[in-house]
């Protein structure tokens, strides 16, 4: 497989990480390696297989709507790189 | 016994000397942060140490056993791995996006041990976000082996398998979502379990991938794994993965009879050209199950030659989703972009917070993810995971366990694997067992170069406790686990 420029800057946007050229050029050739490394998976015959997404089999968990004590607000907001009043602050989105 | 004794000593040996009042949990707290004062410039396996803390607790622990309400690890001083939540205590997850995130909650486990008595001396370095195989990749500092210095003590769960080689800690807590628990315990020759998928709480435990990631007991001998492993597992609500009735008598059951009992060779997992002496270590430990009255088969899982690449579009798209929280708003480190437009800011952040391994990953999982590739990679890899379980469930028909090399070679040097790829060989024989759920344990079985081998057992998932009884009867028969690390014995 091999990956474009212009494709690797994609994904770099879609995971909202910043990238210079020669990061995205660097990028892309380690992409590249481990993929074709990862691309033996073709060769498996998967025909009428059914996806594992977890190990063991889950049941959906349920719990009764009881009103507890919750985390205090001062405490969430002391790990906040900027806050004002009881509120996180971020810049103007719209 | 002299004072600078008791580092050596194991759980269960310090408990008996805990519950005769022959020391107290504040002195034995005390030996162990003066230990860390003076070893851990050397290994470098915490990222930081909770003196205080630990005192203040140790005073609580030496009332309850006043008092006659201590259990197995009530004053046992410890190390949890740091990218377990921790209540007022940094975690860091070795990260530079973390280094000033305090939890304003315990994680489950931890919970469960502060409320048994269990001392907490601090937290043990990892690669970051427990992305690695060598701990070389922690945003504050590489940990060294107590074995040899110049080599890596194996990742991601380094520091927790560094400080128990090198007693500092009775023991510590690792994370294991493709091998972080067993391989550094196989490089730093002690013993390192990763029980069944949902045995163990991952709440507060910080996220990487989340249907691999098993939280499990890295100690100095198997009789200390059981003793930890039942303090720490059981049914937990607040993770929705957690299995219920799930109780087992781990300690109890350990010293039962091991004869007659089916161990299976995967012979997929000595592939041409492996290490030879790593090879003939795990074959005479083969071997020593015979006379230990274990029937030994040769078996076939076909498929294990797909689980690394599988592995790697599995945790990788996991790990880009749970990352995707960093953004700079609510906690971690934050950085503005300089286009006044708050999508730069979460950009800039994410470039400057995740070192280049974290960087890597998210970007092959939104990749294995995005449109037009999902079905050929994500899909794909997830129904190969049923064929890989599906034969493991069929030859756990047939066999108790398996036993294999935890790791291809024993530790590197540090510095020397530099390949993206190369790294992530190391991991071949461990991620079946996240892949499929299983519980695996990693033990020493013996010395090549003057470094640690360790063998690995798997079973049938909930099995944990056929998989530590066979780790003990061998353990007992050979006493691999007794050899010390140099840092360990003083040299």
């Amino acid at each position: 497989m091999s990956l474009d420029f212009e494709q690797v800057r994609k994904i770099s946007k879609l995971s909202r990480i910043k990238m210079t050229d020669d990061q995205i050029n660097k990028m892309r050739f380690e992409l590249e390696k481990i993929f074709n490394h990862i691309d033996v998976i073709k060769n498996a015959d998967t025909e009428k297989v059914e996806p594992t997404g977890h190990s063991v089999d889950l049941d959906s968990v349920f719990r009764n709507d009881v009103v507890e004590n919750s985390t205090s607000v001062k405490d969430v907001l002391r790990n906040a790189p900027d806050t004002e009043d009881d509120f996180f602050s971020v810049r103007k989105i719209i | 016994m002299f004072k600078d004794e008791f580092k050596n000593l194991t759980i269960h040996q310090a408990r008996e000397l805990l519950d005769s009042k022959e020391i107290s949990s504040k002195e034995l707290t005390t030996v162990f942060l003066e230990r860390i004062e003076s070893v851990d410039q050397l290994t470098n396996s915490y990222i930081s140490v909770t003196g205080e803390f630990a005192l203040e607790q140790a005073g609580f622990a030496d009332e309850k056993i006043k008092n006659g309400n201590q259990s197995f690890l009530t004053g046992i001083p410890m190390q949890l791995k740091d990218n377990m939540s921790t209540k007022g205590i940094k975690t860091t997850c070795a990260s530079k996006m973390l280094e000033n995130y305090i939890p304003s909650y315990n994680c489950t486990v931890a919970q469960r041990l502060f409320s048994e008595g269990a001392i907490l001396l601090g937290k043990g370095n990892l690669d970051e976000f427990a992305m690695g195989s060598s701990t070389e990749n922690s945003y504050f500092h590489s940990t060294a082996n107590p074995w040899d210095l110049e080599k890596v003590p194996g990742g991601s769960s380094g520091g927790p398998a560094a400080a128990v080689s090198a007693d500092e800690c009775l023991f510590s807590l690792g994370s294991d979502t493709g091998g972080s628990i067993r391989q550094p315990a196989s490089f730093c020759g002690v013993v390192g379990m990763k029980p069944t998928y949902g045995l163990v709480s991952r709440f507060g435990l910080i996220a990487f991938a989340s249907s691999l990631d098993q939280i499990g007991p890295i100690t100095k001998d198997v009789q200390d794994c059981a003793i930890v492993l039942e303090s720490i597992s059981g049914y937990d609500s607040k993770d929705s993965t957690s299995i219920k009735n799930t109780h087992q008598d781990y300690v109890a059951n350990l010293k039962t009879d091991i004869s007659g009992m089916k161990l299976g060779i995967p012979k997929e997992y000595f592939p041409e050209g492996m290490d030879e002496s790593v090879k003939k270590l795990v074959y005479q430990a083969i071997e020593e199950f015979k006379k230990l009255g274990v029937e030994i088969q040769e078996v076939s899982l076909p498929h294990t030659d797909y689980a690394l690449a599988v592995y790697y579009i599995i945790a990788p798209s996991e790990a880009a989703a749970n990352l995707a929280r960093y953004d700079g708003v609510k906690f971690g480190f934050s950085s503005k972009g300089n286009l006044e437009d708050i999508f730069d800011d979460i950009e800039t952040t994410r470039e400057g917070g995740f070192g280049q391994e974290v960087q890597r990953r998210i970007m092959m999982g939104t990749y294995a993810l995005s449109a037009g590739y999902y079905d050929a990679y994500y899909l794909k890899a997830q129904k190969i995971r049923t064929i890989i379980r599906n034969e493991f469930n069929q030859v756990f028909k047939d066999v108790d366990a398996l036993i294999t090399p935890t790791a291809p070679t024993v530790a590197f040097n540090l510095g020397d694997v530099i390949d993206p790829l190369q790294m992530y060989l190391n991991d071949v024989f461990t991620q079946p067992a996240n892949i499929a759920g299983l519980p695996s344990i990693s033990i020493p079985c013996g010395i090549s170069e003057g470094l640690p081998v360790g063998l690995q057992l798997m079973a049938a998932p909930l099995n944990d406790s056929n998989v530590l009884k066979l780790a003990y009867a061998y353990e007992q028969s050979t006493g691999w686990h007794d050899l010390k690390s140099p840092i360990a014995k003083g040299i």
